[in-house]
């Protein structure tokens, strides 16, 4: 039991923090990815369209 | 063939149900039974009677929108249930005689008091929830609710769960987790239900004709599956016989503290915050008509969000068996929690940029603005709060009790009135609500009330805290427990008030709302308001 946990506590305090911490800013910098405002003003636009179904079929 | 098999499965429901009402070992679990069993026999009729008849042919062109005028209907009506639940406990605190020798013990406070929490979190928090990831996922999905009944099994579904957690507690089952009542059973049909919830929601994501997934969505999902892992890990629990309510944790001790306050803040986290941001980033930008002022900060907000708050939890158990390291790793992230929040805010804030004017015009967005204002105001209260030198004095004082508030009356209260003023007009082919000035006052009515809430609370808490801890030259504690609660009425007087000026707004914004959906007689022009 002492073991299952001394083993747990020294996975989360190494290998599963740093993958942790890497996707979190890696996260941050794909945000920042060259070419990403384009695409982020275009889903910005999201909520303001699609009011109807039929308006988006209409197009 | 599937209307065969639904009755099969309603019927050996009932059966079981009704066994399960005749032999219960306790009040709350044979009541219950009672209760499944009417719900599944009156199905089976319905359901009898609809064989044969032609099935009127469902238009599926156009969005699921049924499911979400009843998530409206639901949410005003256990809004008002809950604030009218609190108001009445917060004076049963001011005036002990409010407990009813005559009602015990289902009228004291003890099984009252989770009856409001659920009451407002789960039924109200809860419907807005549904019902804006219901109306939003399909407009920024741009296809129809995934899963055709699923949507309405959901809500009803729902809605069993809290008349089933709500009897629980007056009858006295009750697992005495907070925020987590619900004895087992009702545990495993909110899982049920919570199950299909997440099909609906992902089914339709799957099938959207949007190249991307909206950012909206991305704190429904979080909010969706967090809850969801939240809900089965604490909930772990063995029942002592399957006829009965009663059950035992499979945790103990401080692990089962630890959990339950994973649980408890990870709800405040998920469930009353990315889940209301998924709301801010549509109904905000909707109703400003104009984008969400930065996609690129919306994206970091909802990523910090989400690694940050898990780890807070431990803040709740300063002081206690818990081991340093968890409840300082509890504190720091707590305070590391204020930046995300923060960019939240500024973020939802800012989408008014260049469309200002409109709060002077537009009491929708006045709503939705003060809402974000007391979320800004209560996340940088709650960092504070679980720094441990001040969790000394304000733990288990009514400090915590007025902070919690200011969040939930103000950032989740009213971003739901905001969100309902938003769709109650869309949803029923109204050009906008019956009576604007009638929102303008549930507004102040609501905003006075929060601040009288408050301001009593924190006036309150810091004086039973500091009395508490008061010693004389020789070392003995000055005050007994009683003479604080003496010294409390005042505020408690003034905090009832807040919240019945809370409750007023609340039934002036049903009394709009129900004047709405008649499709009464129509306000002539948006009525603008003189600048304060």
């Amino acid at each position: 039991m002492q073991d299952t946990y001394s083993w747990l506590r020294e996975l989360a305090d190494s290998w599963v923090l740093i993958a942790l911490f890497v996707f979190y800013v890696g996260a941050i910098f794909w945000a920042f990815r060259p070419g990403s405002r384009r695409t982020h003003d275009e889903i910005a636009q999201i909520p303001l369209r699609n009011d109807t179904l039929s308006e988006r079929e209409a197009k | 063939m599937s209307q065969t098999v639904k009755l099969i499965a309603l019927g050996l429901v009932s059966l079981v149900a009704l066994y399960a009402g005749y032999q219960g070992v306790d009040l709350a679990f044979r009541v219950h039974g009672i209760l499944i069993f009417l719900v599944a026999a009156g199905m089976f009729i319905w359901t009898l009677r609809q064989t044969g008849e032609t099935v009127p042919v469902v238009d599926a062109n156009g969005y699921m929108d049924g499911v979400v005028r009843a998530g409206v209907i639901a949410t005003a009506f256990w809004g008002v249930v809950g604030f009218a639940a609190g108001v009445f406990i917060a004076f049963q605190l001011a005036f002990p005689v409010l407990n009813f020798d005559w009602g015990q013990p289902f009228t004291n406070f003890g099984r009252l008091r989770p009856l409001h929490t659920s009451a407002v979190i789960f039924a109200f928090g809860g419907n807005a929830l549904i019902m804006s990831a219901f109306y939003v996922v399909q407009r920024t999905s741009g296809a129809r609710l995934f899963g055709g009944n699923l949507a309405w099994f959901v809500f009803w579904g729902y809605q069993l769960f809290i008349v089933l957690a709500a009897t629980g507690y007056l009858l006295g089952a009750t697992q005495s987790k907070e925020y987590a009542e619900p004895e087992w059973y009702v545990d495993i049909w909110l899982t049920l239900v919570w199950v299909a919830f997440l099909v609906v929601f992902l089914g339709t994501i799957f099938k959207r004709r949007e190249k991307h997934i909206y950012v909206a969505n991305w704190f429904f999902l979080a909010f969706i599956i967090t809850v969801a892992m939240l809900h089965i890990v604490n909930n772990l629990s063995i029942p002592v016989t399957i006829w009965g309510s009663k059950s035992v944790q499979v945790f103990a001790g401080v692990q089962d503290a630890m959990t339950q306050w994973w649980y408890g803040h990870n709800a405040v986290g998920f469930f009353l915050t990315a889940g209301f941001l998924g709301m801010m980033y549509y109904f905000v930008p909707k109703q400003a008509e104009r984008p969400v002022y930065s996609y690129k900060l919306s994206i970091i907000h909802f990523w910090a969000l989400i690694f940050i708050y898990i780890w807070a939890g431990p803040h709740h158990l300063h002081y206690t068996a818990l081991p340093d390291w968890a409840s300082t790793l509890g504190m720091v992230f707590s305070i590391v929690l204020w930046m995300p929040s923060w960019g939240g805010m500024i973020n939802g804030l800012m989408t008014l940029q260049g469309a200002w004017d409109k709060l002077r015009t537009d009491p929708i967005i006045r709503m939705f603005v003060i809402s974000i204002a007391f979320y800004g105001m209560s996340t940088f209260e709650g960092p504070m709060m679980s720094i441990r030198a001040v969790n000394s004095l304000s733990h288990y004082t009514d400090w915590t009790i007025g902070h919690v508030h200011s969040g939930a009356l103000g950032w989740n209260g009213m971003i739901s009135f905001g969100a309902l003023y938003f769709l109650a007009p869309r949803l029923w082919g109204r050009k906008e609500m019956y009576s604007l000035p009638a929102i303008n006052w549930h507004f102040w009515l609501a905003t006075i009330g929060i601040v009288l809430y408050a301001a009593s609370m924190w006036v309150t808490g810091i004086m039973e805290g500091l009395m508490w801890r008061e010693v004389d030259s020789q070392g003995f504690l000055v005050n007994s427990f009683a003479d604080t609660v003496s010294a409390k009425f005042p505020m408690y007087v003034v905090r009832g008030t807040g919240g019945l000026l809370y409750l007023t707004g609340a039934i002036i914004m049903v009394w709009n709302l129900w004047m709405t959906i008649r499709g009464g007689e129509r306000v002539r022009a948006q009525v603008g308001v003189p600048a304060e």
